[in-house]
């Protein structure tokens, strides 16, 4: 991963020594841009339908990504991924000790880590109307609304913390362009209708005639905010190089108050360094 | 150089007025917008312990179990003072009378060893957690079935003396690889004129893989078990009854005389498998009577970190009954023992053969 970063790094003092022929560019001009975004996590929840204890994780994060803007109209693709180690935080080098034998008598002490994994991925797409577009202002805001689907899948001796989720959530963005390179954008976002998938009380996925997924997700119900909150807001600052090329960092914060079956808190601290191409 | 300064200091102000501070409240937020842990005190592992069987369990009414005694009988050997080996001493205690090989549990600190249910029999005498298997052992099986190929860790067969198939299986593997593994295990079995299937070493995996792996052996479609699970904190909380229908699955089902080989490790998703198989006339079971642990069986964990098992459902057989904690009876007992194995030899599995045989 470090290695990743210099070289990302490398890149970006590469390109920023080409941003000679810098221009002045218009605000939201039609344009594709494409983006990597590497980075760091910090994720904790409390799922009581399981377990007292709060997990912690810190995954890596890869994210690519795809806008298309014109004057009026931004579309935005986003495929997030997070793989990491997961424990609980108090209890964090838990060992298992199993004494094994066999019929001939032979005893044999296993002792290795309960440790546990967690991997999280969301697909989402989203569309904004610029409700700001003039090429003067430096100060823009788009609303619109994206659709994700984020599964967030922990792995480990219980099905602590599992749920997938196919949400609506109304979304709005706002820009401070600080000069011809510089610019700062925060989001904020609610989802108001989410399909949600989260196992039974009994913690189980057996089905007749199912396998485990399909057995999972046949306890998917629509939910409301009233039991299914997840508001996440994101700040980013983004440096121009040139035309062509850009790179920013970006940090993201969002909560999840899932009431069913039992209730199930988490957050999810995300840092990402992004590097974009626009043609 | 100004311009260049000026925009830098604005930028450093915009990270100073909104970022970090947003980073600060986020972060010193986190612990309120999750929730507190329950302090771990022997006393919380305990009530947490006990009030999870309380709202979880499914088997109280099957084993007259009254949950409130247990609780009455042991709250009182528990303080904050006691050590990690008495709380494991007081919890084991509590699970024992549960018989109930579903529920185990596993102290994570890596100095007490994992405590299993246990499969319970009387062994010299005495009622005895069995442990060790010592009525089966694939190895002295191999002295029988030279020819066993091996097609994933669960599933094994091979040919016997009189054109008898044998079929061994000892879990669940994904449905795609257990329908691609049976698939080329019965084609090459086809033609034998019977088959042992083995699953004296079978312990669990998934209900609805034994389900298929059973259908390749159905003449018909029959109903072989229900389930109701745990879905509230009341002991009479549950879904309404799940019906598992076995029915004919794969290209071709294997019909002609089966032997079904069982033991007191026969369990979970193995019994179900039995209970399935036991519905057919062309089956036969033979050995030991099964575990008698048939629910699903998640994990929980304490405020200190331990994990445990329970069983949350109420399974049945097609006929209402309840062998939890039972087990299925063979329709001829035959048991291989500890010393039949030490000399090689494997006494159920020769009566399986005998029976293959006529």
């Amino acid at each position: 991963m470090n290695r990743i970063i210099i070289l990302l790094l490398g890149l970006a003092v590469t390109i920023m020594a080409q941003a000679q022929d810098y221009q002045k560019r218009p605000w939201m001009a039609l344009e594709n841009r494409v983006g990597l975004a590497l980075g760091i996590g910090n994720v904790k929840y409390l799922d009581q339908n399981t377990s007292p204890l709060i997990y912690r994780s810190r995954p890596k994060n890869l994210r690519l990504f795809y806008n298309l803007e014109s004057n009026t109209f931004l579309f935005a693709f986003d495929l997030d991924l997070k793989i990491g180690s997961n424990v609980p935080k108090y209890h964090p080098d838990r060992t298992m000790y199993f004494q094994e034998e066999d019929y001939t008598g032979k005893k044999e002490d296993k002792k290795f880590p309960a440790g546990g994994s967690l991997m999280a991925g969301r697909i989402s797409i989203g569309t904004y109307y610029k409700i700001s577009s003039t090429q003067e202002s430096t100060f823009k805001i788009a609303v619109g609304g994206r659709i994700s689907n984020e599964l967030f899948y922990p792995q480990g001796w219980t099905a602590s913390g599992l749920f997938n989720s196919l949400s609506f959530s109304p979304e709005g963005l706002a820009q401070h362009w600080i000069d011809e390179h510089n610019s700062i954008t925060a989001s904020i976002r609610l989802p108001v209708v989410a399909l949600l998938t989260r196992p039974t009380y009994d913690n189980t996925v057996s089905r007749p005639d199912k396998t485990m997924v399909e057995g999972f997700f046949e306890n998917s119900r629509w939910v409301s905010p009233k039991s299914f909150l997840a508001p996440a807001f994101g700040i980013r600052y983004d440096y121009q190089f040139n035309q062509h090329w850009g790179a920013a960092l970006n940090y993201e914060f969002g909560w999840y108050s899932i009431d069913t079956p039992q209730p199930f808190r988490a957050t999810q601290q995300t840092l990402l360094a992004n590097i974009y191409h626009q043609f | 150089m100004q311009n260049i300064m000026k925009s830098y200091n604005s930028i450093l102000r915009t990270i100073l007025f909104i970022f970090f501070p947003g980073l600060f409240i986020m972060a010193s937020c986190e612990e309120e917008l999750i929730g507190q842990e329950k302090v771990n005190t022997p006393v919380n592992n305990f009530e947490h312990f006990w009030k999870t069987f309380d709202t979880h369990y499914g088997l109280f009414e099957v084993k007259q179990i009254d949950w409130q005694h247990v609780y009455n009988q042991y709250r009182s050997q528990v303080n904050d003072q006691m050590t990690d080996e008495q709380l494991y001493n007081v919890l084991t205690s509590m699970i024992v009378p549960l018989n109930d090989n579903h529920v185990n549990l596993y102290p994570t600190n890596g100095e007490l060893p994992v405590f299993p249910g246990g499969v319970i029999r009387y062994k010299d005498g005495e009622l005895t957690i069995l442990k060790v298997q010592e009525d089966y052992a694939l190895n002295v099986v191999k002295n029988y079935v030279t020819d066993l190929k091996e097609l994933s860790p669960n599933m094994r067969y091979g040919t016997l003396e009189n054109n008898i198939g044998y079929l061994n299986l000892t879990g669940t593997d994904s449905k795609k690889d257990t329908e691609k593994n049976l698939e080329g295990a019965l084609n090459d079995l086809r033609q034998t004129q019977s088959l042992i299937v083995d699953v004296r070493g079978h312990y669990g995996g998934m209900d609805a893989i034994s389900q298929y792996v059973a259908g390749r052996f159905a003449s018909e479609n029959k109903l072989y078990m229900t389930s109701r699970k745990r879905n509230g904190p009341a002991h009479e909380n549950f879904t309404e009854l799940t019906e598992w229908y076995c029915k004919p699955t794969g290209n071709y089902q294997y019909t002609k005389r089966i032997i079904l080989l069982t033991s007191r490790f026969t369990q979970s998703a193995g019994e179900t498998f039995t209970l399935a198989m036991n519905e057919y006339n062309h089956v036969i079971l033979l050995g030991d009577i099964t575990a008698g642990g048939f629910s699903d069986n998640p994990n929980f964990e304490l405020p200190n970190g331990w994990i445990f098992s329970l069983s949350v459902g109420d399974y049945r057989a097609a006929d209402g009954k309840s062998y939890e904690g039972i087990g299925i009876a063979p329709d001829v007992i035959k048991i291989t023992t500890k010393s039949d194995l030490l000399a090689g030899k494997d006494p159920a599995l020769e009566k399986a053969i005998e029976l293959a045989s006529h």
